[in-house]
């Protein structure tokens, strides 16, 4: 009868296909879904190995956890840290373990981030970590996004596709409106999720992985036609009805596992995934903190040079902040 | 209308295993050609059949059937151009199309009397560490 244990995926039709509909259709994107320690960050490394073993180049957008950067220390390929001004990522311990090469590059403005990116390399776009305001961050993360489009649009684009960006907590950066606060954050989840859609066709994909369906911005999850199924997904809605008579199934998923929903919404069996390792002895640190300065009139104004008054005013404002405009 | 056929559309409605089969046929590789998309079905079915230690000499006799008519197929399909008309190319495929139906009765038969529908939802899969290298 069936066997219990796992049986290879590589060399089944299944992966083929897989392989086929999904790896190299460039640009195609992915929403991974997932409660708290489903293993959404762990499958999520999984296949960015693939992608990029593919061909694609990775940027990750990490969002601050604990030890997250750590398993990449340990894929065999340099890493580039990509942080906003003034604020830094620091890697400690492991002087005894063969660790693969780290750059640290500090933009000046988040319209600058683009420009570090390189083929061949794991590109961190390390900014969650130094924003303790969510407006704050999805102003940043809307600018980083629309200098993406204009420079891929114009064709200036120093991006190297065939690409793919991997958002871990996406709603941090395209928040449904329940968990929206301001109107200065729904501004930037509608300007992200306008771009979602549109760099597809320039071969550049977003692999999103988020702890609910409806935690997305209905724009942008609206978007994803591929979806990776971890533990109690919250697959509730219009948009994701035919899963829903497998939400049993669903909440039952061990934390290796994790199902992949095709654009037609159907799947085939259960992938098991593996953990990825750490190194041991090595930590992270961030380093400095990018804010909204607020101006005292009690409103809320954006990110901008901090000027000496600010810095007296508020014990919080360690970086000189964001230079430029957001709105 | 082939008797075969009622019944396999039935079969792609439930969510079973000839649902995957049939999703795996119809509708995820629009690039390959029928007798690939074929052959792929016929894969999936040997593969259940593995797991189910069904007799090896049934195994090998339908894989070879499937594999026939996909070939058939897919000389069909490069001759679709020569015809003059569209019926006299509907007469031709006629016979072919008989000849799947029936295979694809057969596979919906064996799946539906193994009562796969949990199993293949269920089934677990070792993802692979690396990608091997693109063709």
């Amino acid at each position: 009868m069936i066997r219990e244990d796992p049986v290879p995926l590589e060399g089944t039709v299944l992966w083929e296909a897989f392989k086929k509909s999904f790896i190299y259709d460039r640009g195609v994107p992915l929403l991974g879904l997932g409660q708290t320690e489903s293993g959404k960050t762990e499958k999520s490394y999984q296949i960015a190995k693939w992608l990029m073993e593919s061909g694609e180049t990775w940027i990750r957008m990490d969002c601050g956890k604990p030890h997250e950067l750590l398993p990449l220390l340990m894929m065999g390929k340099k890493i580039k840290i990509i942080s906003p001004p003034d604020c830094q990522v620091e890697i400690m311990g492991g002087g005894d373990l063969d660790l693969p090469e780290i750059i640290y590059e500090t933009t000046t403005c988040p319209e600058e981030s683009w420009d570090y990116v390189e083929r061949g390399v794991i590109n961190v776009f390390s900014f969650r970590a130094f924003f303790l305001d969510g407006t704050a961050f999805g102003s940043y993360v809307a600018r980083v996004f629309n200098s993406l489009m204009n420079e891929v649009c114009t064709g200036d684009s120093p991006i190297p596709v065939p690409c793919f960006i991997d958002v871990d907590e996406f709603s941090e950066v395209a928040p449904s409106y329940g968990l929206i606060e301001n109107r200065h954050q729904k501004e930037a989840a509608s300007k992200i999720a306008r771009v979602i859609k549109k760099l597809r066709g320039l071969r550049i994909r977003l692999c999103g992985y988020d702890q609910a369906w409806t935690d997305v911005y209905p724009n942008a999850r609206r978007a994803f036609p591929w979806l990776m199924i971890c533990r109690s997904p919250g697959t509730s809605g219009k948009d994701t009805s035919s899963l829903e008579r497998f939400s049993p199934l669903f909440e039952s998923l061990r934390i290796e596992e994790a199902l992949f929903v095709w654009p037609n919404r159907k799947w085939i069996g259960k992938w098991n995934f593996s953990l990825f390792p750490r190194p041991p002895g090595v930590s992270v640190r961030y380093r400095g903190q990018c804010y909204i300065a607020r101006a005292k009139k009690r409103r809320e104004t954006w990110i901008r040079e901090t000027t000496d008054e600010e810095e007296e005013g508020d014990p919080r404002e360690v970086s000189p902040g964001i230079p430029g405009s957001l709105s | 209308m082939s008797p075969g056929r009622d019944s396999f559309a039935a079969g792609l409605r439930g969510p079973d295993y000839l649902n995957m089969a049939g999703w795996v046929f119809l509708e995820t590789h629009p690039s390959l050609t029928l007798y690939e998309r074929t052959v792929q079905l016929g894969n999936i079915t040997v593969r259940l059949m593995d797991h189910l230690d069904t007799d090896k000499d049934r195994k090998t006799a339908l894989f070879t059937e499937i594999q026939g008519t996909a070939r058939k197929l897919d000389e069909l399909m490069d001759q679709v151009e020569n015809f003059e008309s569209i019926e006299g190319a509907f007469t031709y495929a006629r016979g072919y199309m008989k000849d799947l139906f029936n295979v694809q009765y057969r596979l919906w038969s064996i799946t539906q009397d193994a009562g796969l529908l949990k199993n293949t939802m269920m089934q677990n899969f070792a993802v692979p560490g690396s990608l091997e290298p693109s063709p």
